[in-house]
């Protein structure tokens, strides 16, 4: 492994510097940032070649590099607004799209004695630390929901702050990422009607013809009782909302939604609910709100509903199906929103997950085509169940397939092009042929977690907490593998499109591995250390 | 007295008549009488969830063939229609929401749901037979909205007040005007203060743009409304006598006391039974117990009486060579009284002396020998049920454990025939024969008290435990028994399809909450084969008819509204809308 530090006279001049700092520190008349404490978000955020880290504490970014062989310890540094809270990727909307962006949530912060307030912001920041900084005005968010193609993002608050004397715990922001900051359609405040309960989750639609317009999208946001319908293509119009909760349910508590785009419809779960909501949303006239109106019908879930999928039954391929986890009454349901009708089939297990896939199966005929099916499992149960999609309503249990899965399961990794899955087990892992209906169980000597899917190397790589260990997993030959490095591993970070896996490890002046992903070993891996300090001493010069 | 398209358990009439005229809804009737409230759903003011009748039939005779001492017998039964069920208009299906203040539109072809603001808790409403439209009674704001639906555009909805406390609508035939009112006989008239004798006349305009209304006063504590088959006068069933409302008068007059006509002295008023004829010239009346009959001519306030023992007394009785003694001589009541659909003529059944007597409206209280008297020797009867097109009655005991019933060809002066069944009769029903030849009538039957898997019974014991009904054609005799799981709820007719074949049916609603039944029976009017058991998914409350759709819709038991649409023609083709009321919590 080559350890890559400071270089030796940059790094003996900064030893021979730091007792002239603890001097300087009693005299006063620092450059600022110059002692600061990092205080790095969770997770660095990758950009292509580039790990983003994001030091809360400083109001800054550390863009390092690691696409050379042998990575400097050097990270460029840039400013970004106050209060950093939270960082994620930019979804990409064209897949060819080679901008690259890391989304900054920042709270802003109010006046103080010895500084001025300042507003909320959404940093954009690019692989080159180009930074465009949206302003949210003065309410401190804290969530940040992006839309999948990357082009819209909504920010609210879940969660309590106590650092304002006064809240509007309803407002929300609305972003058009492909607008510049300054745009007026850039950043769009919104407050919806409320009913006593604040925005817990919000979701985005993907295009549909609403009010025979094409192309629409809708931003749902949803809270303990109401579902908020948000006109992305029309913001200025006022929200439409819907009250689930009634005298003897205040609560739904909705927490699911999926989109049948083909019909205009919306099918919302709640956690404290047994009824899919369905809201078909057609034409309405209204001046000053939305130019449609949902119609909702209350579906039966079975009881304690906990998953949902939607999916096309060859016998009726122009009337979706939902097939529901009713965890209380044991059953999967088959749900035709189009009559109401549910078909329950019996599971063996409580179940909690729902994953639809297509392949064949082993009791297909040779030659047959994959269809959709489903692969329903539970927490913390040591079984799946199979479940055929085709004529479901008639054939019922008779589609039904449970197998063992040699230990219960704690979550599952879908590989879907591949037509497997991996399951973590706690002190181990199975794989899972769907097509195959076969477990491969893969024991670990310890509980296993950081778990990452390699699709082009085909590789499966975990990394257990605390320890200098990262196992791979062949998923075409089924072999294992160990790397062993120089220190205990905080968390494993794909940077699979330039063929490495970083290993970051504890360190206040940072520190970490990059691993060949392509073929992982010792040798070949890179260790770097320092890179967030690398200009400390340049830090305050102008 | 039972009226073939009023109240009664005849709901059922009136659900299957209202089913051969083409028209939608559960209590909406083509002869203009208000309804009154009924059995049927945990809403209904009468507090009986769902049933058919007393169920267990705990009050009749005993079993088998002993014939029961006629004497003895109880009252024959009667039951009634509940105002507070959804409602059908031609397109659309009605359903109040009283807490949230709208009433939810569906329609019935798309099942789109559109909820209307009404007046504060909407609670009682009627369609508007032919139209569109809805009144629902709002009992939070004492007014009445008047809903008019399209299918090309949004529902409109126009309030207008009505008199306080009100819990009943009628509306006249022409579906112009309705009468708003309180009927101090619902279990929902409670304990308001106020007056008694108030009731708002509403002028329906075709627009909606000339709606009104207007109060007037009536006799004391009104209890029911009949209207002229013109739809020109209603007429308001009261304590004091019958209130007549002449429309074109209140139009003109406005607010005023409507002209009051008694049913002359000597007699308790409170107590009558009243039924006006279709033409609107005559109110008949009976007192319970007693042989005599009233009849007031609405126009002139002439009170003319009838005794009907005299009448069957002045008729010679055929000697019977096989009696062993001198007959017991019974007192003669009236155990029944119905009137043909026409108004033309009265039929009085007389259970103790086993005879049914013809009476023309108005020539028999002129001359009591134009009335024609038959016997049905060696049978109890004590009900009569008439068919729509008035040429068959039914005659039959509701009191006895009597398994027989009797034809009897009005039309001619042939001799009643009676047809065996296979257990006891508690109801019965018309409804016209799918070929327009004759009827077919539904009969309910008694549940004798026991278990009917009991081990060591006959069949005819385990059928007489069970319940079921028979359906029943006429004048051929054909009949056939279905034994069911519990007792026959509410039941739909819908017409037949021109051109084809084997196309009228019943739907009858089945609930035991206890055994977990929630059902929907088809039965074909033709074989009288029922279809596989159609499941709901709650229990049901109430079932109606969508004329456009040609769907049944069965209103269920949820927290927040449910309901079911079932093709008439094929029951396999079923789609649901839960949660209408959701509807109306939407804010945009």
């Amino acid at each position: 492994m080559h350890n890559l530090l400071l270089s030796k006279s940059r790094a003996s001049l900064f030893m021979l510097l730091l007792p002239l700092q603890a001097l300087a520190i009693g005299c006063g008349n620092q450059a600022p940032g110059f002692r600061e404490p990092v205080d790095l978000l969770d997770s660095p955020v990758v950009l292509k070649d580039t790990l983003v880290f994001v030091d809360a504490h400083g109001n800054r970014a550390f863009l390092f590099n690691a696409a050379a062989e042998k990575p400097a310890p050097d990270a460029k540094q840039i400013a970004l607004p106050f209060g950093p809270l939270s960082a994620e990727r930019r979804n990409n909307k064209d897949p060819s799209d080679t901008t690259e962006e890391a989304l900054v949530l920042c709270e802003g912060r109010r006046s103080s004695t010895t500084a001025a307030a300042e507003h909320a912001a959404l940093a954009a920041v690019t692989r080159a630390g180009v930074v465009r900084s949206y302003d949210l005005g003065t309410t401190p968010f804290d969530t940040l929901v992006q839309s999948d193609d990357g082009r819209y993002a909504v920010l609210f608050r879940s969660g309590k702050d106590e650092s304002r004397l006064l809240n509007n715990a309803n407002a929300l922001v609305v972003i058009d990422l492909d607008e510049k900051p300054t745009s007026k359609a850039a950043v769009t405040p919104k407050t919806p009607p409320s009913f006593g309960h604040r925005p817990t989750k919000a979701v985005f639609s993907p295009m549909m013809t609403i009010a025979e317009e094409k192309d629409r999208r809708l931003l749902v946001v949803l809270s303990a009782a109401e579902v908020t319908l948000i006109d992305l293509n029309h913001l200025d119009h006022r929200e439409t909302v819907v009250q689930l909760g009634g005298p003897d349910s205040p609560t739904v508590d909705p927490e699911q939604v999926l989109f049948d785009a083909a019909h205009a419809t919306l099918y919302v779960r709640g956690a404290s609910s047994n009824d899919i909501f369905a809201f078909t949303l057609e034409a309405h006239t209204n001046p000053d709100g939305n130019d449609f109106r949902p119609s909702i019908n209350q579906l039966g879930g079975g009881s304690m509903p906990r998953d949902m999928a939607l999916f096309n039954d060859p016998a009726n391929p122009t009337s979706p199906r939902l097939l529901v986890a009713a965890q209380g009454s044991q059953q999967a349901i088959v749900v035709d929103p189009s009559s109401s009708k549910a078909t329950p089939i019996t599971l063996p297990f409580f179940p909690s997950h729902v994953l639809l896939f297509d392949a064949t199966s082993p009791h297909d005929k040779s030659q047959a085509p994959a269809t959709t099916r489903a692969l329903i499992y539970g927490d913390n149960v040591a079984a799946v169940a199979f479940l055929d999609l085709a004529d479901i309503e008639n054939r019922k249990g008779r589609n039904l397939e449970e197998l063992k899965a040699g230990g219960t399961i704690s979550s599952l990794i879908p590989l879907l092009d591949e037509n497997r899955v991996v399951l973590m087990q706690g002190t181990g892992v199975s794989l899972l042929d769907l097509a195959q209906r076969t477990v491969a169980p893969v024991t670990a000597s310890t509980a296993l977690s950081n778990a990452l899917f390699d699709g082009k190397n085909k590789r499966l790589w975990v990394g257990p907490s605390d320890q200098a260990r990262i196992g791979t997993l062949d998923l075409t030959s089924g072999a294992t593998d160990e790397v062993l490095l120089d220190s205990n591993i905080t968390q494993l970070v794909p940077m699979f499109d330039i063929g490495k896996l970083a290993a970051i490890h504890t360190s206040a002046i940072g520190y970490l591995t990059l691993v060949d992903a392509k073929q992982p070993s010792r040798d070949k891996a890179a260790s770097v250390r320092g890179f967030l300090i690398a200009h400390v001493l340049d830090r305050g010069e102008p | 007295m039972r009226r073939t398209t009023t109240s009664g358990w005849c709901a059922w009439c009136a659900v299957l008549l209202v089913g051969a005229t083409g028209c939608g809804g559960t209590a909406s009737d083509a002869a203009g009488h208000a309804g009154g409230e009924g059995p049927f759903g945990p809403a209904s003011d009468a507090g009986v969830a769902f049933n058919g009748g007393s169920g267990a039939g705990g009050n009749l005779g005993s079993g088998g063939s002993a014939a029961p001492d006629v004497a003895s017998l109880p009252p024959e039964t009667e039951q009634t229609v509940d105002l507070q069920l959804p409602q059908a208009s031609e397109n659309f299906v009605y359903a109040t929401n009283p807490s949230a203040g709208t009433v939810s539109v569906i329609d019935a072809k798309t099942l789109q749901i559109q909820p209307v603001e009404t007046g504060d808790q909407p609670t009682y409403l009627r369609t508007l037979a032919g139209t569109d439209n809805a009144i629902v009674l709002n009992i939070g704001s004492d007014t009445a909205t008047v809903i008019r639906s399209s299918t090309t555009s949004a529902s409109k909805a126009a309030d207008l007040p009505v008199v306080s406390g009100a819990n009943a609508i009628g509306v006249a035939p022409d579906g112009k005007h309705a009468v708003v009112y309180r009927n101090s006989t619902y279990a929902s008239a409670g304990n308001r203060s106020g007056s008694f004798q108030d009731v708002s006349v509403l002028t329906l305009s075709a627009d909606g743009k000339t709606d009104a209304s207007v109060s007037m006063t009536v006799g004391f504590l009104p209890r029911d409304v009949f209207f002229a088959a013109n739809g020109k006068r209603a007429f308001v069933v009261t304590r004091d006598g019958v209130s007549v409302l002449d429309f074109a008068q209140i139009e003109k007059s406005q607010s005023g006391i409507a002209r009051l006509v008694a049913f002359g002295g000597g007699v308790d008023q409170k107590t009558l039974d009243v039924a006006v004829t279709p033409d609107g010239l005559y109110a008949l009346a009976r007192e319970e117990g007693k042989s005599v009959l009233r009849l007031v001519d609405l126009t002139t306030g002439n009170v003319k009486t009838l005794d009907v023992a005299k009448v069957y007394a002045a008729v010679p009785v055929p000697a019977d060579d096989s009696d062993a003694g001198t007959p017991a001589v019974l007192p003669v009541e009236i155990t029944d009284l119905d009137m043909l659909p026409d108004g033309s003529a009265a039929l009085a059944v007389l259970r103790n002396q086993n005879a049914l007597i013809t009476l023309p409206l108005p020539g028999a209280f002129s001359d009591a020998s134009t009335a024609k008297m038959r016997l049905v020797p060696g049978e109890i009867v004590g009900s009569v049920t008439v068919g729509p097109d008035a040429n068959t009655a039914l005659l039959y005991t509701t009191a006895a454990n009597i398994e027989r019933i009797t034809i009897v060809d009005l039309s001619s002066s042939a001799a009643p025939r009676t047809v065996a069944l296979q257990k006891a009769v508690q109801a019965v029903a018309f409804t016209p024969s799918p070929d327009g030849k004759g009827n077919v009538a539904l009969i309910t039957h008694t549940k004798l008290p026991g278990d009917p898997n009991q081990a060591g019974l006959s069949v005819d014991d385990q059928n007489d435990r069970s319940f079921g009904y028979s359906m029943l054609r006429l004048p051929e005799g054909d009949v056939k028994l279905q034994i069911t799981k519990t007792a026959l709820g509410p039941v739909a007719m819908v017409p037949a399809t021109p051109k084809v074949a084997n196309s009228s049916f019943l739907f009858i609603l089945f609930r035991d909450d206890a055994l977990g039944v929630k059902e929907v029976y088809r039965v074909s009017l033709t074989s009288f084969i029922a279809d596989p058991i159609i499941q709901l998914e709650s229990p049901p409350i109430s079932i109606g008819i969508a004329p456009s759709s040609k769907k049944v819709f069965v209103n269920q038991d949820h927290p927040d509204g449910r309901m079911t649409f079932i093709s008439w023609q094929n029951p396999d083709l079923k789609n649901t809308v839960t949660g209408f009321e959701l509807n109306s919590r939407i804010r945009d």
